[in-house]
């Protein structure tokens, strides 16, 4: 029976058949044609869905199937979501050092997308955590790869978008909670410039950071902001605040567009008078550091039914001060509605598609419209100027032309691996068939 | 506490488990896959610190000496949740195999176990748990079987109630309606399907009552009450 499915930014829907399955001879009995292997569905952009095709939710496979402290690990099947994981951790002092923004997402949409967390330039990409995987394709049969036994298969997954089948199982590096709780601060700045530049001097201090700054005023306050810099502590804080809304990409969404240029300007100063007197420090439960949106969730329903656009852009460290200067002048020139607009530090190195290196990274989410489309495209073209990469797994509109300019062999090699392992493109979904993967 | 879950794998039966061992039951589960039973007794173990053993049966297939094995559990619960349909064919197409396996796992395996573990759930006061299907309300040409072998399942287990009736054990026949689950997923229509864990924790908490037979959820009641009336010169015109 087909099924309504939207990427979770709402730009995409289409009409496909989704097989939830919960046994594993079923695994093998419904691959035998084209599918998109499927967990949460909480991907920005479509990567668990083609049209008129098979999508196999694997949230059913989702237990726990081995734990060891002694050595540091824990073995789940893919389809668990974090929250299930991290209830069970944190009775035993463990935590998952790597974590998205909401607990629902799965094991498998984490490797698939080679999530990061608020401590990327220390801890790296959902990848260290990943010790072995069990990988289940129709042609290959099942496999089990890590960095010694088929180690080319094991990097092409992580961060492979579900492309080289279904991700079963994997072993889990754990490790001991640093702390019972995080202690917060939000140091003001007051323009991207500056952001920046307090990113970098925080790293070396704290060991979870993020930011959050303004995009909507356009006079000598554009970008202001804060860092939310944050350090475990021992201090118990009561950790009965594990509750989390539950989001959806199927969701019922404000009849309009509610960020509007008025909206979010009061909103965004309210905001940032109230982060930076009274909340200014705070002890915060680890859960809810960890996932700072999972209560509010009601923020993606604002922009109406087309939903938004989220890029989420990584430029070098060489090209940061060109890029702030050039993207101040682009977004005042165009006024786009910018809801929302938070940057990372990052430290890793390029792999395929992997939204990776060591620079400034920058989120925004403007509401989809065509008022913006223009905004939009010539940012993708300033990125590509400055040697800057999009995350491909945040941004529903991204386009061939773009990802292979901007990630360049990687983006070849990518595609040859792919098509060397999968010649029939058994496993495809929207976006690999956009980038022509 | 100690109860068995029959069907353990999937579905009503896997949100049973999780819901008894969520009360702190030990857990003795049967299923065919041995790789998703021993997903979800690892599973188990690990998050409610529980006991669970397991054992791997094909209920269409099963020998008389391995139910012997059931008699020495120590059982307090028998939730019996094993089904199987071979989706909606008419009975005329079914094969021997499949009207075999239909009767074995439906009635035939429920009655064995039943036998083996009736005398220790007496012992120690506890439960019987079987679970049908609102299929029984009213036979069509398709899922004869199905619903045949489910009846007489019903059927039996009024003879078994009748056999406790003064015993302290709790009875309880539940008519299951559609549920959120893979048995169901060709059935579409105006009826939404039922989270099992709903299902799961209604079961959990009627523990200790008798209950000859019982629709979940309640809806169902009214629903079948309709069509179980349906004049024949209408009726026979359905699908």
């Amino acid at each position: 029976m087909k099924t309504k499915l939207r990427s979770f930014d709402q730009v995409v829907e289409v009409f496909a058949e989704v097989s939830k399955i919960d046994r594993y001879r079923e695994i093998q009995e419904n691959t035998v044609d084209y599918f998109s292997p499927r967990g949460s569905g909480l991907s920005y952009a479509p990567m668990s869905f083609a049209e008129n095709q098979k999508s196999l939710d694997m949230t059913q496979f989702n237990r726990i199937l081995n734990i060891n402290e002694l050595e540091g690990w824990i073995h789940v099947e893919a389809g668990i979501n974090l929250f299930k994981i991290y209830d069970i951790l944190s009775l035993k002092g463990y935590h998952l050092s790597i974590q998205p923004g909401h607990p629902q997402i799965t094991v498998g949409g984490c490797i698939a997308c080679n999530i990061f967390g608020k401590n990327q330039f220390n801890e790296g990409l959902f990848e260290n955590l990943v010790i072995e995987m069990e990988i289940y394709h129709p042609s290959h049969g099942r496999l089990i790869v890590n960095r010694e036994k088929n180690s080319e298969l094991f990097y092409l997954t992580c961060g492979g978008f579900g492309l080289t089948g279904i991700i079963i199982s994997a072993i889990l590096r754990i490790k001991k909670t640093p702390g019972h709780s995080v202690y917060q601060v939000h140091l003001k700045t007051n323009s991207l410039a500056e952001t920046y530049t307090e990113l970098l001097r925080c790293s070396r201090q704290y060991s979870l950071l993020y930011t959050w700054n303004d995009l909507s005023l356009y006079n000598g306050h554009f970008g202001r902001g804060f860092v939310v810099a944050g350090n475990f502590i021992q201090e118990k804080k009561s950790n009965n605040n594990k509750k989390y809304r539950q989001i959806f990409a199927m969701r019922k969404n404000s009849f309009f567009n509610l960020m509007n240029h008025c909206t979010v300007s009061v909103l965004n100063q309210f905001y940032f008078f109230l982060n930076t007197t009274i909340f200014q420090k705070k002890t915060l439960s680890e859960f809810s550091f960890h996932y700072p949106i999972s209560k509010k969730t009601f923020y993606f329903k604002l922009f109406g039914k087309k939903g938004f656009i989220e890029k989420q852009i990584l430029i070098p460290h060489d090209y940061v001060s060109e890029f702030i200067q050039a993207f101040e002048l682009l977004t005042k020139k165009h006024k786009p509605v910018i809801a929302l607009c938070s940057c990372k530090i990052f430290s890793g190195e390029k792999r395929y598609l992997n939204f990776n290196g060591s620079g400034l990274v920058i989120s925004i989410d403007v509401p989809n419209s065509v008022r913006f489309c223009y905004y939009l495209e010539a940012l993708d073209c300033l990125v590509t100027e400055h040697k800057g990469i999009i995350n491909i797994c945040k941004d529903s509109s991204v386009q061939l032309s773009d990802v292979e300019a901007q990630y360049l062999s990687e983006y070849q090699l990518f595609k040859e691996k792919i098509a060397a392992y999968d010649p029939e493109k058994k496993v495809n979904s929207i976006m690999s068939k956009r980038l022509k993967i | 506490m100690k109860s068995l879950v029959v069907g353990a794998s999937a579905g009503l039966g896997r949100a049973l488990s999780e819901c008894l061992a969520s009360y702190g039951h030990d857990l003795v589960l049967i299923a065919s896959d041995s790789r998703d039973l021993e997903a979800l007794a690892q599973d188990l173990r690990i998050r409610f610190e529980c006991k669970v053993e397991i054992f791997i049966y094909d209920l269409s297939k099963i020998d008389n000496d391995k139910l012997d094995l059931l008699e020495v559990l120590d059982l307090n619960n028998l939730f019996y949740v094993a089904g199987w349909l071979n989706s909606d064919k008419d009975f005329s197409l079914l094969s021997l195999k499949e009207i075999e396996k239909i009767v074995k796992i439906n009635f035939e395996s429920a009655v064995k176990i039943f036998g083996k573990t009736l005398n220790q759930i007496i012992k120690n006061n506890g439960n019987l748990v079987a679970i049908g299907s609102v299929a029984q309300a009213r036979p069509r040409k398709i899922n004869t079987v199905y619903a045949a072998s489910k009846l007489a399942f019903e059927f039996y287990f009024q003879g078994v109630r009748h056999y406790l009736a003064r015993e302290k054990v709790g009875v309880q026949f539940y008519r299951v309606g559609f549920m959120d689950t893979n048995m169901n997923k060709s059935k579409t229509g105006l009826i939404s399907k039922a989270d099992v864990r709903d299902i799961a924790k209604i079961i959990y908490k009627n523990l200790g009552k008798n209950i000859p037979s019982a629709y979940l959820p309640h809806k169902w009641k009214w629903m079948m009450a309709v069509y179980s009336r349906i004049p024949w010169f209408i009726f026979k015109r359905f699908g």
